[in-house]
């Protein structure tokens, strides 16, 4: 735990920036939400928009709940946790890039240390930014969302927060993995990054182009599935299951690989 | 912790480690005592730090066993580490956090020894000001740094010591009290196992000194042991010119002019006294050699 607090107070800016960004995005939504519905352009977009769009997105664009909602599937909300999750799980790397890990492990510390701990930290964070996203849409509908409009179901938003954190971790895995066989966190942050964002893609791809469809299984955010919540289905257990065993299959291989590599 | 009774504080045995065909270090085998500050020389890429990140787990060696008070530096890595304060080469530090707090978590890692009086007396010898203790590392100079790198490996007080080139980077006064500082460490019985370039420092300090050179150790012996392989040099000034007449053995004739004599003198001055006291000797000098002189064949690639 000395480690893990350490490590927090480093990392207490980035931290406390992110929190702020995504607890400001989730009042920008609410209160972007509340103009639509005050001035009727939900209904006018309803209207517009034609059965298939509406049905596609589950009422996404066309509703009060729907923009909501959206700021937990917002692709700039999913790519930047993404990216601090990809930060932070980098560590391992980080310190050996920097010789910290000389004076680290010099102290009767067990090899799997380093990467457990920032284990834990992904996991910490993870929660905390949930935390801020809900109590952000919680107190911003409280405050601003008008009597008219129909709020969102706070299971819904929860499942959604929940299968965010997951694709999160699931990132997380994957770079503490790579870190753990890495010297260098520009190295590791690069590659992590790049493939986040293939991965995105082919997810993005997969979800319109059926030939693709098979392929983008491959990817972490073909398990996270928010228009599906949003439509009134329950959290499914296979990305929930999928995602932190990925999660989880990152954190395992770390631990192997760190354990047998020299520093 | 408790250490077993007896034994050396360091025992390496056939130690290797090579990466691909390239064989940092080859076979190293040798003791450091209890009590004693030994200097571990080489050239830069030798295998000093390689050796020292093996001591500390920190590298998996490919061949041999390397111990800290009896306890393997693999196999029971933390009870190893556990004894030791260690001054990389290159410290880490991280730029944001203040000097304070990389003390103050180092005590934690070590297993919660905090002894604040001890660490403000170190700082204080060390001459580095309790007020910069609370700056930012990226206000430090490398002096600074190195500094604090000495009071983080020993604010613990541990059995033994491994600094990895102690005294760069700081200035004459304060070199002087790590001197001193070591020396008391020393005479309350810890160990210190020391890498330096600085010759100066291994002479004044070290009890022993190994030399590695491409991975394998070529010397290990005392101070003043390593400096009679050298040898004394005896310059002799005459009142008039003398020619050159043959030597007793293991005396041979390095510089001569008409009225003047180099002699290199291996073992026991003795003998070349009688011969002396039959020419018009003016003035005799006798030069220590000096370890520089000593390593600088040992160093070489070409063995003395």
């Amino acid at each position: 735990m000395t480690l893990v607090s350490h490590s927090l107070r480093r990392w207490r800016g980035l931290f406390g920036a992110t929190a702020l960004v995504l607890v400001a995005f989730q009042f920008f939504m609410v209160l972007a939400a509340r103009r639509l519905e005050l001035s009727g352009q939900f209904q006018l977009l309803e209207a517009m928009l034609p059965a298939f769009m509406t049905q596609a997105s589950n009422m996404m664009a066309a509703s009060f709940t729907g923009f909501v909602l959206f700021g937990y599937s917002h692709p700039l909300v999913q790519l930047f946790l993404v990216a601090t999750a990809i930060g932070l799980g980098s560590e391992p790397a980080a310190e050996i890039d920097t010789k910290f890990v000389d004076l680290l492990m010099s102290r009767p510390l067990p090899r799997a240390t380093p990467i457990n701990r920032t284990l834990l930290l992904l996991i910490l964070t993870t929660i905390g930014a949930m935390v801020f996203m809900l109590a952000a849409t919680w107190s911003s509908l409280r405050l601003l969302a008008p009597a008219s409009a129909r709020q969102p179901q706070p299971v819904v938003v929860v499942s959604l927060a929940s299968n965010l954190a997951c694709l999160v971790l699931a990132w997380g895995g994957i770079t503490v993995a790579l870190a753990a066989v890495s010297r260098r966190r520009a190295t590791v942050a690069g590659a992590c990054g790049l493939l986040a964002f293939s991965m995105f893609v082919l997810d993005y791809v997969g979800r319109f182009w059926d030939a693709v469809t098979p392929i983008a299984r491959l990817s972490p955010f073909h398990y996270f599935d928010p228009f599906e919540i949003m439509g009134g289905q329950a959290l499914s257990t296979t990305n929930v299951v999928t995602l932190l065993g990925i999660f989880v299959a990152g954190a395992v291989i770390a631990n192997i690989a760190y354990a047998r590599r020299d520093l | 912790m408790t250490l077993p009774a007896d034994g050396p504080a360091i025992a390496i045995r056939d130690l290797a480690k090579s990466y691909g065909q390239v064989h940092a270090v080859r076979g190293v085998t040798f003791d450091v005592q209890r009590g004693e500050i030994f200097g571990f020389l080489g050239l830069n890429g030798a295998g000093k730090t390689t050796t020292i990140r093996i001591l500390l787990d920190l590298l998996r060696p490919s061949r041999g066993q390397a111990q800290l008070f009896g306890f393997d530096c693999q196999r029971q890595s933390r009870l190893a580490r556990a004894t030791v304060g260690y001054m990389p080469g290159e410290l880490g530090f991280y730029s944001d956090t203040t000097g304070l707090e990389v003390l103050d978590l180092m005590a934690r890692l070590s297993g919660g020894v905090d002894d604040s009086a001890r660490r403000l007396q170190l700082a204080d010898r060390l001459e580095l000001a309790r007020a910069d203790l609370r700056r930012p590392l990226r206000a430090y100079s490398t002096g600074m740094k190195r500094k604090l790198g000495l009071i983080q490996a020993l604010q613990a007080d541990p059995p033994l010591l491994i600094l990895d080139e102690p005294t760069e980077g700081l200035d004459p006064l304060v070199q002087r009290a790590l001197h001193e500082l070591l020396f008391e460490l020393r005479a309350r019985g810890r160990t210190v196992f020391m890498s330096s370039h600085v010759l100066s420092d291994v002479e004044r300090l070290c009890d022993r000194i190994g030399v590695i050179r491409d991975g394998e150790i070529v010397l290990l012996s005392t101070v003043e042991e390593a400096k009679r392989r050298s040898g004394r040099t005896v310059r002799v000034q005459f009142t008039r010119p003398v020619d050159a007449m043959p030597l007793p053995a293991g005396m041979s004739l390095v510089g001569q002019t008409p009225d003047r004599w180099s002699v290199r003198v291996e073992h026991d001055i003795g003998e070349l006294l009688p011969l002396l006291g039959s020419l018009p000797v003016r003035d005799l000098d006798i030069l220590e050699p000096a370890l520089e002189d000593v390593l600088r064949s040992f160093y070489r690639t070409d063995r003395p």
